[in-house]
């Protein structure tokens, strides 16, 4: 995905030629549907908030700034319409207390233990107050670059940081059954 | 630490789905049929910025009349006479009534954006 291809796009875009869009669609459309998709866990609606979002982008294509990085003012454009479409909608989610611990420690191989812990964690997140969810998600889309989802949140590098150790402080509370089972420590 | 490490593998491990085939032209179809319906019609914010700086401006003027009489040490009765007058001077231009119609229709403004964004 480079950079050149996005900014040919947009100008095509901007010189009445809509069809441009469409290679920035395709060029875009697993991020933006797959980081939906982090928020909703819902395959359906993550690809209508991808569409919105792809819309809003659209529409908002002029106010680009060409010093911005257009992968990073994209996300940061998607990230405000999937908050207020998860404001709107929330997500359906278990009560951190119907996270279940691990079935079945003893009988089951250390794989499916991985994958139920793993499960619980993700529900966890999904259960933080937005301003840290959102932090974690981001966090980990961009594959730990702290820059790239601090630019898609829109906060500076010290806010996201200080943002993930509270995320995480709060579910070393929430998850102390989860996490520190001796089965887990084992299978580290 | 052990809450991070238990969060990179969980996420690590996320699934990643595939756009439906169609996703492009679904995207393509909303995108042609925003370009072809006119876009909303602005909050004409310069043409209201004078009256919106005068109602400003009258404010900070009765308040620093106030504020002013009692620094002299005046009756409160002084600030509230000062502020019936500046008031009925304000009224004789009629900008209480522009300053209560722009009010209105901020008010009105925000909340058709409000009820538009719930139900698109």
């Amino acid at each position: 995905m480079t950079e050149g291809e996005d900014q040919a796009d947009v100008e095509r875009v901007l010189a009445g030629d809509v069809s441009g869009f469409e290679g920035i669609v395709r060029r875009w459309q697993g991020p933006l549907v797959n980081l939906a998709y982090r928020f909703c866990h819902d395959r359906g609606r993550a690809e209508e908030m991808a569409q919105e979002a792809f819309l809003r982008i659209y529409r908002g294509l002029s106010t680009w700034r060409r010093e911005a990085v257009f992968s990073s003012w994209m996300f940061a454009l998607a990230m405000n319409v999937y908050r207020s479409e998860m404001r709107r909608i929330p997500p359906a989610t278990l009560g951190l207390h119907e996270i279940g611990e691990p079935k079945g420690a003893h009988s089951l191989e250390a794989r499916v233990e991985e994958l139920d812990r793993n499960q619980a964690v993700r529900r966890a997140v999904s259960l933080l107050p937005a301003k840290y969810r959102e932090v974690l998600v981001l966090y980990y889309f961009h594959e730990m670059n702290l820059s790239a989802a601090a630019q898609s949140l829109g906060i500076s590098e010290g806010t996201l940081k200080s943002r993930l150790f509270r995320a995480r402080e709060i579910l070393r509370g929430k998850l102390p059954r989860v996490m520190f089972t001796p089965q887990f420590k084992e299978a580290r | 630490m052990t809450t991070a490490k238990d969060l990179d593998r969980a996420f690590s491990e996320q699934e990643s789905i595939q756009p439906s085939s169609g996703f492009v032209s679904s995207v393509m179809d909303a995108v042609r049929a925003a370009q072809s319906t006119p876009p909303p019609i602005a909050f004409p914010w310069k043409r209201s910025l004078p009256g919106l700086l005068i109602a400003g401006a009258m404010v900070v003027a009765v308040f620093a009349a106030w504020f002013g009489s009692l620094a002299l040490g005046k009756a409160d009765a002084t600030a509230s006479v000062l502020v019936v007058h500046w008031f009925n001077r304000a009224s004789q231009l009629g900008l209480t009534w522009t300053a209560f119609a722009l009010v209105i229709t901020c008010g009105c403004v925000k909340l058709s954006m409000k009820i538009a964004d719930m139900r698109f």
